[in-house]
């Protein structure tokens, strides 16, 4: 373990500053235990709408297990945006599409490994997963959120003395929250756990598997997806800054949704939709 | 207008020949202790030390003192003209080190993550030796390069110096009263962030912004105190957010669901594209 490399560093008004950084191994993180899963991922495999099963298509076609009440419910919610509304999703709203769906990874992923904890760093809506990975118990009381508390444990699955596979429990998911954009509804009861095992692809490295079950009240069964994500080859990647409120038109005013049109103005989303009312104003 | 990178001179000033980590392991011993949950010590002001508004003296130039006494005299009347962030757009930089919830540090060896809570605002600052990008695409917390120095020469970094470019706006220095950094975002901002030498649950940053909204660059230092007992909470702008941009009219939508004033005297919202009683 004694890779000893020799960095040069221009300093940039005066290239004589070269300076050596002589190089021997760390102890508190050494990397080689754990897999590389540095760079920027994109998800692989998601079909027009991005639903939150790759495999099957979008809406209905998800099949989710879904008791009969949330059944009723998803389906008054695929009416609603059949007829131009958003459905049960709030995130038009620029509310965080939130565990798991953030999973999905519409926007670039990145993750970062220490020992105690692996960080999710999703570019949608800058959500930030903290996987713990310290040997903590479950606090007692959670403070819900829409990334939810995940604790998780690496596992060494082939023997070979490093680690491999990242399992994770998410539990204290804040809602509203759905699968994916169809608007596949979790139970409002907020007691949704989310499992994963996220490991590498054993012929490419830059591929990663996420087989993700979700266990709720709003379902029959647990529902179990297969994710995969692609690392892009830049050695440098672009990271975008996602700012959904910058161009985002849409407007809640008590419980009516509005936009606002290109000049500023309030504009109605649906025909013969009455204005805000303007009791407060003189 | 931009120094002499400041990168490059501490860097020949320390005469660095520091023991580091090889690319496959990260020895936390060569790097401060600075993977943390932050808190703000001092005030919301971009200069802590200074009262806000006019009390913070920026060193604007004759044009920008102007937008900022427009933009005093509004906030004066109740309007929110300036301070974009009350329509949930980021802080950006310099703005987001002033640290209005709390702040994690993540320190690897090509990468340090800040990672803000308020407005989720994620810094990461490039210190794997590359070079400035021929294109930057702009955005509000800006594209940095950093370099770890051992300033005292004992074999360990001590301090991280950061220089931030490619910046988005409109962006502020703060929010009492709004100071405007210049439109045409050609903001540098150079930080140093380094432990307290006495006590390791103080973080200190050194910010010097070169904007052309300034006769000069304006250099404060803030602080931040260590949480050992982080307690981490979600920021969601949104949700919640009772302020309404429409046009260049500030509104807000009162807690019973109704669109209300912000100032006395407001007009109402034009509302020509509903079909109104006649």
């Amino acid at each position: 373990m004694q890779g000893r490399v020799l960095i040069g560093v221009f300093a940039p008004a005066l290239a004589f500053a070269i300076l050596a950084f002589a190089i021997d191994d760390g102890a508190a993180l050494d990397a080689t235990q754990y897999p590389d899963w540095k760079g920027q991922w994109m998800r692989l495999g998601s079909g027009q709408g991005a639903p939150w099963d790759p495999a099957k298509p979008w809406g209905a076609g998800q099949q989710a297990p879904l008791t009969p009440d949330y059944q009723a419910l998803f389906e008054a919610n695929l009416r609603d945006q059949a007829a131009g509304g958003q459905g049960s999703d709030p995130s038009y709203r620029c509310i965080p599409t939130g565990m798991p769906r953030v999973m999905i990874a519409v926007q670039p992923m990145e993750i970062v490994i220490t020992p105690d904890t692996t960080y999710v760093m999703l570019e949608l809506f800058g959500t930030l997963r903290r996987i713990f990975t310290d040997g903590r118990d479950w606090p007692k009381d959670i403070e819900p959120s829409f990334a939810g508390y995940s604790i998780g444990k690496w596992e060494d699955t082939d023997g070979d003395g490093r680690f491999d596979t990242l399992v994770a429990e998410t539990r204290a998911i804040k809602g509203p929250h759905s699968y994916d954009s169809s608007g596949i509804p979790f139970h409002e009861d907020g007691r949704a756990i989310v499992r994963e095992r996220i490991t590498s692809d054993k012929a490419n490295p830059s591929v990663l598997h996420n087989e993700i079950t979700a266990i709720d009240s709003a379902l029959t069964q647990p529902w179990t997806v297969q994710r995969s994500y692609r690392r892009l080859p830049a050695k440098e990647p672009i990271w975008s800054e996602y700012v959904c409120s910058e161009n985002n038109r849409h407007v809640l005013i008590g419980s009516e949704n509005y936009v606002i049109g290109a000049d500023g103005l309030l504009m109605p989303t649906r025909k013969n939709q009455s204005p805000p009312d303007l009791r407060h104003f003189q | 207008m931009r120094d002499v990178s400041s990168i490059g001179a501490l860097t020949l000033a320390a005469m660095l020949c520091v023991t580091a980590t090889s690319a496959g392991a990260h020895d936390e011993t060569k790097y401060p202790d600075m993977r943390a949950q932050w808190t703000r010590i001092g005030s919301a002001a971009f200069d802590p030390n200074k009262p806000g508004g006019r009390g913070q003296q920026p060193p604007l130039t004759p044009e920008y003192q102007a937008l900022l006494d427009n933009i005093l005299a509004v906030r004066a009347a109740g309007s929110l003209e300036g301070n974009m962030t009350v329509t949930c757009i980021p802080s950006g930089m310099p703005r987001a080190m002033i640290v209005y919830e709390t702040m994690d540090v993540i320190v690897l060896p090509e990468t340090t993550y800040i990672r803000m809570s308020y407005m989720n605002e994620l810094r990461r600052i490039y210190t794997d030796g590359r070079a400035w990008p021929a294109k930057i695409t702009p955005s509000f917390v800006g594209y940095s390069i950093g370099q770890w120095l051992d300033g005292d020469g004992d074999g360990r970094y001590d301090t991280l110096v950061i220089e931030t470019r490619g910046f988005k706006g409109p962006r502020t220095f703060d929010g009492t009263p709004g100071i405007p950094l210049h439109s045409d975002n050609q903001t540098v901002v150079e930080e140093r962030i380094y432990l307290d030498k006495n006590d390791a649950d103080v973080l200190h940053a050194d910010i010097k912004v070169t904007d052309h909204a300034l006769t000069r660059p304006w250099s404060v230092a803030r602080k931040y105190q260590r949480e050992h007992s982080p307690h981490w909470s979600e920021y969601i702008c949104n949700e919640g957010n009772q302020q309404l941009l429409l046009g260049k009219e500030n509104y807000m939508v009162s807690a019973d669901g109704f669109l209300m004033p912000v100032k006395k005297g407001q007009a109402p919202p034009d509302l020509k594209y509903f079909n109104q009683p006649k």
